[in-house]
């Protein structure tokens, strides 16, 4: 990033934010921030949509905002992002497209997994020693107010990850109806379920040890204790707990002094601090003081990075792979024969770093789908490829991944093809490059007993031969190669061969 | 098992020929030690003259003077004879019957077609997985023939028709070879009598038995190359037609050097595949699967039953699907606490509002499969799961469950939660009207019993509903508190308002 201001603006479900921060070398400088409260999420988890007068409300505020930028001079170093407010809103386009005409602001609605990746790894630079918690086993939660995203990672592996609907005020909402002198009761039990979800997707018990959590919770929070450490105590959430638990907001926002939307959501946020406390078995909530406007100025300016990531979503998908029942060395060593031939012709197709991850991560998963049944597997595969989540992936990414599993065994046929060509040109290009080196690996292990030991990729002008030194004949692999070598000349008009040699003859 | 090791007998005294299959009973199963048969013949004389002859009764006596040897052979401790069409066309039937007690020591029972179509359907439910089709069992016997159309496993109907090949044979077939004009004469008659039937449209499942067809795909199977000896085959419709055009221009003695052609068929055979065709023209079915040993098996069964034993295909057709129901649920890691909770207050709703709902009780199969795999996708993810439920459902072999009950279970699942069923919804928008109704209603079942149990904790005990003129009443059990389940109820039920037109009250 270069040096200058920047801006962002996060339209959240109780209030809107801005930052504006002037980078130098690196250094930032917070020139600027506002917060404007409104509960667009009010209107979204009850209704559905969001009401006209909010919409009207929402545009004023964001008018205020735009002569703000236009005060500083920003034209273009900006990024205004929604939230589940309006991400869940049925008329969200209309308020975007609204916005737009009003106040030239372009809106973007950000996915709930990207939303939490950029909260992660704002937390990730900031907590001294992190690296160490996503090998020791932590669970990062940013409750908002519509959802709690919670990300559980243990040896560098991202075990659940999953946005669920149980944001504060979605509770609250939830519940209105019953008595305030009970209504912690009700707050208790439904947020017990969310563990259900949690449970019953990581299948057994994983030890973690950490919790960190994120989200505007973390700032009440911190008005009330206004705490020295970057901590908050099991005991001090107990207590406060008992105080709150049956008062009325009003009550509670007077005793306390915090706002009233705040007041509304406490007790079910301190509910949910409590049941994550207890799940993870510590009496630490640790936070980060970075806020989130500035979290996101910070990475939409290239500020922060995520160290390990490559590593951490390789022990992922083998993660999921195992959940999978995979056959672990044939995916193993389609990985490796997959990125072999990748690096070796990469003045063939002129790819980087980013797709050999993506054809690493195909690679990896492309038959996972027989868990779910042999027939049609890649269909199979394509399907949970397309439903993998996991923060630091982008919508693109996975769709490119999923892509690569469906077609790694028929190629293409009527279907695929319709599918792809909802894609841009690039991404399908860039697909059928992938898809063609995938095949050429999975057919060097056709009969999954990894006859091949070793390969080598030997790139003449006229054609690419590949060199495998096997254990014994390998017959299905060469009529693997056969059927699935036609796409290689396509895609990159030139042939490829396999000369394979029996190692032990 | 008492009765284990037991041999038990049947006889059936066809119009062409009599069998005999002795078998052994055996922990829940039997196998068959021998069979025998013998062309008899009977019909010739009993469709001519009303009765059977002495010649016809004396060829039928050292039939069964065999069959008696035979039975004493094996230490029989059960015989069952039946007799079918030629008794019942038979004026002196009680007197063959009387002559044959004496003679050879065990009784015959004279069947009604309606019974004759009963034993076939129970054989085709051993051999098929019949409960998932639309099927009909097509029994061509030499006097009668036997139609029962069954439709998922139920027998919906059975029509017993003076169609067997014999009588047609003898009523309209005189040449050898057989003229066009005799040909077109029995084709036409037979379309006719076909359509009287008013089968079913959709029928997707044609099963013949009865030793013609059966026959009939040996010829076929034999001049393929296949092995013949299978009890079920398959002949497709354009072979089917071909063997009809090969044999309509042979003579009976050319006939008899067909490969496999049984001789005393050679001349009924024709009848017989030119009445199928026009079941297959009338169905627009493809083809058809003929059995053989349909009535026999299924006397061997009923006899079995008859001694109190019941085979596992039958008294478990609902266990086997419900445990394969499991299976997949614990494949893809369900709560099943939950699941079968769900599946329990859905059922209880279903039982006191399917009226209501314009449902019919056979609808629970469907609704059941959806109760317990409705959360199944939260294997994949917990984002969209209602989507991913619906996915597994569609791509896991639901055992017992046709091609549309699946789509259906599918469709259920995927609106427990979110969006209600929408045409813009694929596997919706596939259904028929009906279909997308039912979809809706059981849905709204399946979200409200869902929500019954949102603390996955299995609070309510039961419930009562009680259907009023303007409202439903829901009277919940528990020894619990239950503020959140009638809390997720009161946001789930709207669904569930709309169809039935009534309020919904908690109580």
């Amino acid at each position: 990033m270069k040096n200058g201001l920047f801006a962002t603006i996060n339209i959240g479900a109780s209030a809107f934010r801005m930052q504006i921060s002037e980078f130098n070398d690196g250094h930032e400088r917070i020139m600027e921030t506002l917060v404007k409260p409104l509960g667009l999420g009010k209107d979204t988890f009850t209704k559905g949509y969001i009401t006209l007068d909010s919409v009207y409300k929402a545009t004023n505020i964001l008018q205020m905002f735009r002569h703000k930028l236009d005060e500083y001079g920003i034209k273009k170093n900006y990024k205004c992002v929604c939230t589940s407010g309006v991400r869940e809103a049925r008329n969200r386009y209309f308020l975007i497209d609204h916005v737009m005409n009003k106040t030239g602001l372009k809106l973007e609605i950000i996915d709930p997994s990207d939303e939490i990746y950029i909260k992660y790894i704002g937390v990730k630079n900031d907590i001294k020693g992190f690296e160490s918690y996503e090998k020791k086993g932590v669970l990062f939660a940013n409750i908002s107010s519509g959802n709690v995203s919670i990300n559980i990672l243990k040896d560098d592996t991202s075990i659940f990850s999953g946005s669920l609907p149980y944001g504060s005020l979605r509770l609250r909402q939830l519940f209105k109806g019953i008595p305030i002198h009970s209504r912690y009761k009700a707050y208790n039990q439904y947020v017990e379920t969310m563990f259900n979800t949690i449970n019953s997707s990581l299948g057994g018990a994983s030890k973690i040890k950490y919790l960190v959590c994120s989200g505007s919770s973390v700032n009440t929070l911190q008005f009330i204790f206004n705490p020295k450490v970057n901590y908050f105590h099991r005991t001090e959430l107990e207590e406060l707990y008992e105080r709150v638990k049956d008062k009325t907001s009003q009550e509670n926002m007077t005793a306390l002094g915090i706002r009233i939307s705040e007041a509304k959501v406490l007790v079910p946020m301190l509910e949910t601090y409590l049941r994550l406390m207890q799940f993870v078995g510590t009496d630490k909530v640790q936070f980060s003081r970075k806020s989130f406007p500035n979290v996101l100025t910070r990475y939409y300016s290239n500020n922060i990075r995520d160290n390990g990531f490559r590593n951490r979503l390789r022990n992922t998908l083998y993660y999921l792979g195992r959940r999978y029942n995979f056959d672990e060395p044939h995916s193993k060593v389609v990985t490796d024969y997959s990125v072999q031939i990748f690096d070796a012709l990469g003045d063939l197709h002129n790819l980087g770093m980013n797709e050999r991850m993506l054809l690493e991560a195909a690679a990896i998963l492309h038959d996972i789908g027989y868990y779910i049944d042999a027939r049609m597997h890649h269909e199979h595969s394509y399907y949970i490829a397309k439903a993998f989540d996991m923060p630091g992936l982008d919508q693109e990414q996975i769709k490119i991944i999923a892509f690569l599993v469906l077609m790694h065994r028929v190629g293409t046929d009527e279907s695929t093809e319709t599918r792809l060509s909802y894609l841009n040109m690039e991404t399908q290009l860039t697909i059928r490059k992938l898809v063609s080196i995938l095949r050429i690996a999975d057919a060097l292990d056709t009969s999954h007993m990894q006859l091949v030991e070793t390969v080598d990729v030997d790139v003449q002008s006229s054609k690419i031969i590949i060199k495998a030194r096997t254990r014994k004949h390998a017959y299905l692999e060469k009529l693997g190669f056969d059927q699935k070598k036609d796409m290689f000349l396509e895609t990159f008009g030139i042939p490829v061969e396999l000369e394979m040699k029996v190692l032990y003859e | 098992m008492l009765g284990n090791g037991i041999n038990i007998a049947v006889v059936d005294i066809g119009s062409n020929t009599v069998r005999l299959q002795v078998s052994q009973v055996k922990d829940k199963s039997y196998r068959v030690l021998e069979e025998y048969k013998e062309s008899v013949r009977l019909g010739d004389e009993v469709f001519e003259y009303g009765m059977i002859t002495e010649a016809a009764l004396n060829r039928l006596l050292v039939s069964l003077k065999e069959v008696r040897a035979i039975i004493d052979n094996w230490k029989v401790h059960q015989v069952r004879a039946v007799a079918t069409a030629s008794f019942r066309g038979a004026s002196n039937y009680s007197e063959v019957i009387q002559k044959v007690t004496d003679v050879c020591g065990f009784g015959v029972e004279m069947i009604s077609g309606e019974e004759e179509a009963r034993y076939t359907f129970i054989a085709a439910s051993a051999n098929f997985q019949i409960s998932k089709y639309h099927a009909l069992v097509l029994d061509i016997g030499g006097g009668s023939a036997e139609y029962s159309v069954v439709n998922k496993g139920r027998l919906e109907k059975a029509h017993s028709v003076e169609l067997g090949c014999n009588r047609l044979t003898k009523k309209f077939i005189k040449s050898d070879p057989v003229t066009n004009t005799e040909y077109q004469t029995l084709k036409d008659f037979l379309v006719k009598e076909v359509r009287k039937l008013k089968l079913p449209r959709t029928i997707d499942l044609l099963i013949c038995t009865g030793g013609s067809m059966g026959n009939l795909s040996t010829i076929h199977y034999l001049a393929c190359g296949q092995r013949a000896d299978r009890t079920v085959k398959y002949l497709e419709r354009k072979h089917l037609k071909k063997l009809i055009n090969d044999i309509r221009n042979k003579t009976i003695a050319e006939r008899i050097q067909i490969p496999g052609m049984e001789e005393k068929r050679a001349d009924i055979i024709l009848a017989a595949a030119m009445q199928v065709d026009a079941v297959l023209e009338e169905t627009d079915g493809e083809g058809l699967y003929t059995l053989s040993g349909g009535l026999r098996s299924g006397l061997t069964i009923d006899t079995i039953n008859k001694m109190g034993f019941e085979l596992p295909f039958q008294s478990n057709m609902d266990n086997v699907r419900h445990s394969r129901l499991i299976e997949i649920g614990n494949k893809f890691s369900f709560e099943e606490r939950h699941a079968r909770q769900v599946t329990k207050l859905a059922r209880k709703l279903f039982d006191g509002l399917h009226t209501e709902l314009g449902l019919d009780k056979a609808d629970w199969a469907v609704l059941e499969a959806a109760s317990l795999l409705h959360d199944i996708g939260n294997y994949i993810s917990y984002s969209s799961h209602h989507k991913h439920s619906q996915y597994l459902i569609m791509n896991s072999d639901l055992m017992g469950y046709s091609h549309d009950e699946i789509i259906t279970i599918g469709n259920i699942a995927r609106y427990h939660r979110k969006s209600p069923p929408r045409q813009s919804h694929r596997y919706f928008r596939m259904m028929t009207g009906d279909g997308q109704r039912k979809i809706a209603a059981m849905s709204a079942v399946l979200r409200a019993a869902d929500g019954l149990d949102r603390s996955h904790k299995s609070l309510v005990r039961d419930l009562e509903v009680l259907v009023k003129p303007k409202k439903i009443e829901i009277k919940l059990i528990s020894d619990h508190n239950l503020s959140l389940e009638k809390k997720k109820f009161e946001m789930k039920k709207d669904l569930l308002e709309e169809i039935s037109g009534k309020e919904l009250i908690i109580l």
